[in-house]
């Protein structure tokens, strides 16, 4: 490790350190200013904690929260389960499956949020395709966004559906770089896949899943695209949308900003907790 | 389990393979149930209300923004990962945590004093306020560090000791061995900023200004406001999602070869 000398320093962490001045830091201390006023297109008057005892009491604010949880505690297992088994079942194939894998389960990241909600819009429509297989099977059609119950859990779908590539990338690569002479000496014992997959591959790999998990935890409360593109009722938005509608559509940037200082002290409080647990 | 394999590869291209069709039919092609797999009655239209004249303003402000941001967000992040990497400066630890910060909260979460940030330093509108905030990506630079630090040390040294500066090392020893971090941080940047819907069009409100995804957008609304079946809406928004798809989709390809082998950190002596 050597020293690093002023010029350089200048030339290298200048730029990374003025953005993060001018677009984290000034951010988070605005936010707690703003949330301490009530700010409109034209006023700008001091009042104190009243928006936060406004947000405690806020009806709109607190199905958001339930929503939040609702869609952190669907997506979670969902993402785990998908990222971990595909992992589970490509690492026993060849190395070209493998591959392939890669690529093709991270093809719908690469057009998560705007571009596939296009096509969801169709999937889920009141005629559309998912419709019409539950026609074949004498289902009444189901208007999938019209209500929380079936809009939360089709947009976990759409969202696991867009991030299973990149969990599927971190988990098989967690998977391969075990010992090999591990599974030789589970294979002489006469383990079977199964068993190899739960005893051995499952425990080895549990801080990669629960590195998922924590992600997926931390993803779910800040879900928009979707909720806006398709679903844009409080009934399924979570407290990244309430922000939204707060701050840009009915112009209350100071609500907006303390609904946002919430968020934040959760996501920060969870993560500490995280790194509590993990030690 | 291949077969098992295969059908979930299946499942996972078929919006995509819906999406291509969908955008080349008639409205009574999309509504058509059972799908259609092979589709009849081609028409173009779909695309055509997209080519009208502000789609070369769109396109234009959309390959500055991405241009920029893209090439800004790489040098940016290899930058500090590599002064992360290999030395000591005052604040490190600070500096680093902060940065670990950036990665817990979402972005969201500081959507509105951003904006109004953006609005206090006079940058609202214009397209700096699209590409300043997105050059810093604390994940690009987590990963140019790690990357960095799994680099042959004494290989560095041995270029320093022939008297070559930090900016020589970086740009001609750490560069070249770095090519799949490289194209790592390129995708990310590039689905990160094509992608970035909500911010560009808070950003954005003049029409002369709007990048893609915003102008795209805004026809697909105008042609779902309506909800007439005969403008084929869903028709619109597919097509919409292929032309916005398609950059995407090739830097990707043409990244891939470096790009897989980086998410898994092998470097090689």
């Amino acid at each position: 490790m050597t020293r690093l000398k002023l010029p350089q320093f200048l030339l290298m962490l200048m730029p990374p350190i003025i953005l993060l001045t001018v677009f984290t830091l000034w951010p988070l201390a605005e936010v707690v200013w703003l949330s301490l006023h009530n700010v409109n297109f034209i006023k700008f008057d001091f009042i104190g904690l009243a928006n936060y005892y406004e947000a405690v009491r806020d009806i709109a604010f607190r199905q958001e929260v339930l929503n939040s949880l609702f869609y952190i505690a669907l997506l979670i297992p969902l993402n785990v389960i998908l990222s971990a088994s595909l992992a589970m079942i490509a690492y026993h194939l060849s190395k070209r499956w493998q591959d392939s894998g890669r690529i093709i389960l991270y093809v719908p990241s690469l057009a998560a949020g705007v571009i596939l909600a296009q096509v969801w819009k169709w999937v889920f429509n009141a005629k559309g395709p998912i419709n019409w297989i539950l026609g074949l099977l004498h289902i009444p059609a189901i208007q999938w966004f019209s209500n929380g119950i079936t809009s939360i859990p089709v947009i976990v779908f759409i969202v696991a559906f867009c991030s299973v590539g990149s969990n599927f990338i971190i988990c098989l690569s967690s998977i391969l770089s075990i010992d090999k002479s591990i599974f030789d000496a589970a294979n002489i014992d006469g383990a079977n896949r199964g068993v190899i997959n739960r005893q051995i591959i499952l425990p080895i790999i549990m801080p990669t899943v629960i590195l998922i998990g924590f992600m997926a935890m931390l993803q779910a409360p800040a879900i928009f695209e979707n909720i806006f593109l398709l679903a844009p009722q409080t009934f399924a938005g979570t407290m990244a949308y309430g922000i939204y509608q707060q701050g840009f559509q009915f112009g209350r940037y100071g609500y907006g900003a303390a609904q946002s200082v919430i968020m934040l002290v959760l996501m920060v409080g969870l993560s500490v907790l995280k790194n509590r647990l993990a030690k | 389990m291949r077969i098992f394999l295969a059908i979930i590869f299946i499942i996972v291209l078929i919006p995509f393979y819906f999406m291509v069709i969908g955008s080349i039919q008639d409205v009574y092609g999309i509504m058509a149930m059972p799908p259609r797999l092979i589709p009849k009655d081609l028409t173009i239209e779909n695309y055509t209300i997209f080519f009208g004249n502000r789609f070369l303003i769109y396109t234009m402000n959309t390959v500055i923004v991405a241009s920029c941001d893209i090439i800004a967000s790489a040098l940016v992040s290899c930058m500090t990962g590599y002064c992360f990497a290999f030395f000591k400066f005052p604040f490190k630890r600070a500096l680093w945590l902060l940065i670990l910060f950036g990665i817990m909260i979402p972005p969201i979460a500081l959507i509105i004093p951003k904006f109004v940030v953006i609005k206090d330093i006079g940058l609202s509108g214009t397209l700096a306020a699209v590409i300043l905030p997105c050059i810093l990506a604390p994940p690009s630079i987590y990963l140019a560090r790690c990357y960095f630090e799994s680099l042959p040390f004494s290989l560095l040294e041995s270029a320093r000791m022939d008297g070559a500066n930090e900016w020589q090392i970086l740009t001609k020893v750490a560069a070249p061995l770095s090519k799949s971090l490289i194209a790592a941080l390129l995708i990310f940047a590039s689905i990160g900023i094509l992608n970035d819907y909500l911010w560009q069009m808070l950003c954005l409100m003049d029409a002369e200004k709007q990048t893609l995804v915003v102008g795209l957008m805004k026809e697909v609304r105008r042609s779902t406001v309506v909800y007439d079946m005969k403008m084929n809406p869903f028709g619109k928004s597919m097509a919409s999602g292929i032309i916005l798809f398609i950059p995407i989709l090739v830097i990707f390809l043409f990244g891939n070869k470096y790009f897989t082998s980086s998410l898994q950190g092998g470097v090689k002596e």
